[in-house]
């Protein structure tokens, strides 16, 4: 996964920005306009793209969930709610399609650390201190997969994203004492993941 | 730097999947695409849409007229299994009555967009085919076939170190080196060595996908046919097989 720039810097275009501009977007979008979706896309994609590769633990799985989270867009934003933002309403869709893409990259992980624990090259040319990072998110992406769906979205966005939990609570249509229950007994799990794993 | 390992661990996920601007860019093309297609399906689907409900309404005009709706309205009852009195109704209406059935909506004529397995987009790593590839090709083929790419119910075999090397090597030369010629015998290499391993469906995929961009087209048809009909890991890259064997058909139409 690559390391850049982070999504928050990203710049707001002048045409939409505002909450009339954001209204009148998701208008355009409910009329099913498809230049609305690069308009969202523009806006939100950086964020809704860095929460998938959270989430999912895999940047090709990451990617087909934003491409399925932009293209049903128009059809979802129907049950878009005025006092909500769009990019949490984004996220809420992609959480939604989650499953799924989860289910591809978990796999595939598996296959891919058996892989590594038979050769072990997995990362023989990383610098030492990249190495580490790299690892460190390698580890803790096994670990969630040993969470149920609602505890890794929550632990994803209150700990990795650190969002809010009335933000959370938003995103997945939960109350916050819900998502607070969810994130300690995710963190409660990954703990004794980690520690299985070796990372002290 | 905390001593909790799940904050470092946490920060470290963090840090190792923020997003770069070329990321996002190179998805947009593949997101606006799609949208694009739909755009396309959607209007084509009126031309579909709108003869049909014509005979719809022709034919139910004239089922009215005639006695036969009743017996029609009956008969589908008795297909989708709503009708109380099935038999005694089964008896009395005529065969002609089941003709006279409404045709599915359009809805069912074309499935929704929405319902189906997005389609993808090839983008920059993915040199055309040949100078007569079709813009639709270059736009509409499926994104570079990853190793991640998402696979229904493919089979769980535990690969072996033989299978993973030779599904490297075929990755390698598709994927990094783009070079297509030497990547075909490789995934063929990795099929051979691994008739029934866990990366089988993406291996049979990609090397589609290298067979379609050698300009391959006949074998490149039967390798993805398959996946296009949906017969392969429960709809597996589908759609996209689909619309490339629809540009491949409509470039050969052209030549």
């Amino acid at each position: 996964m690559s390391t850049t720039e982070s999504s928050a810097a990203w710049p707001r275009p002048a045409l939409v920005s505002g909450e009339h501009g954001a209204a009148t977007l998701v208008a355009r979008l409910r009329a099913g306009e498809a230049a609305a979706v690069g308009e969202a896309y523009d806006l939100h994609a950086g964020a809704v793209l860095a929460f998938a590769r959270r989430l999912v633990g895999d940047d090709a799985a990451a990617e087909d969930l934003v491409h399925e989270t932009f293209v049903t867009l128009r059809q979802a934003v129907r049950g878009f709610r005025e006092d909500a933002a769009l990019r949490t309403f984004l996220l809420s869709i992609a959480v939604n399609h989650a499953r799924h893409h989860l289910r591809a990259a978990r796999r595939r992980r598996e296959a891919m650390d058996r892989f590594a624990q038979e050769t072990g090259d997995a990362h023989a040319s990383s610098p030492e201190s990249d190495a580490m990072r790299v690892d460190m998110a390698r580890v803790l992406t096994l670990a969630l997969d040993a969470l149920p769906l609602d505890q890794r979205v929550a632990f994803v966005l209150s700990e990795v994203e650190e969002r809010s939990a009335k933000e959370i609570a938003e995103i997945v249509g939960a109350n916050e004492i819900t998502v607070r229950t969810r994130v300690f007994k995710a963190k409660a799990k990954l703990r004794e993941e980690l520690a299985r794993r070796g990372v002290r | 730097m905390s001593h909790d390992p799940l904050e470092r661990a946490a920060r470290a996920l963090k840090e190792q999947t923020e997003t770069s601007p070329e990321d996002v860019r190179r998805l947009r093309a593949r997101v606006l695409a799609t949208v694009g297609t739909e755009e396309r399906r959607r209007s084509k689907r009126w031309v579909y849409a709108l003869p049909l409900a014509a005979a719809l309404a022709a034919t139910t005009a004239f089922a009215a007229r005639g006695g036969g709706l009743k017996a029609a309205v009956h008969a589908v009852e008795q297909l989708v299994g709503i009708d109380e009195g099935a038999t005694e109704h089964a008896a009395a209406a005529p065969a002609r009555s089941v003709a006279a059935a409404p045709p599915p909506p359009a809805a069912e004529a074309e499935p929704a967009a929405s319902a189906e397995p997005a389609p993808s987009v090839e983008v920059a790593d993915a040199p055309p085919a040949k100078a007569a590839v079709t813009e639709e090709l270059r736009v509409v083929v499926a994104p570079p076939p990853r190793a991640s790419a998402p696979v229904a119910s493919a089979p769980t075999v535990d690969p072996s170190a033989a299978e993973m090397t030779a599904y490297r090597r075929a990755h390698e030369l598709h994927f990094v080196a783009q070079d297509c010629a030497r990547a075909v015998p490789a995934w063929d290499a990795y099929l051979a060595t691994a008739p029934s391993g866990s990366l089988v469906v993406e291996a049979r995929y990609n090397r589609g996908i290298c067979l379609a961009k050698l300009g391959r087209v006949t074998e490149a048809r039967t390798a993805l046919r398959p996946f296009a009909e949906g017969t392969v890991a429960g709809g597996y890259r589908q759609r996209e097989s689909r619309a490339l064997l629809d540009a491949l058909a409509a470039d050969a139409a052209l030549e």
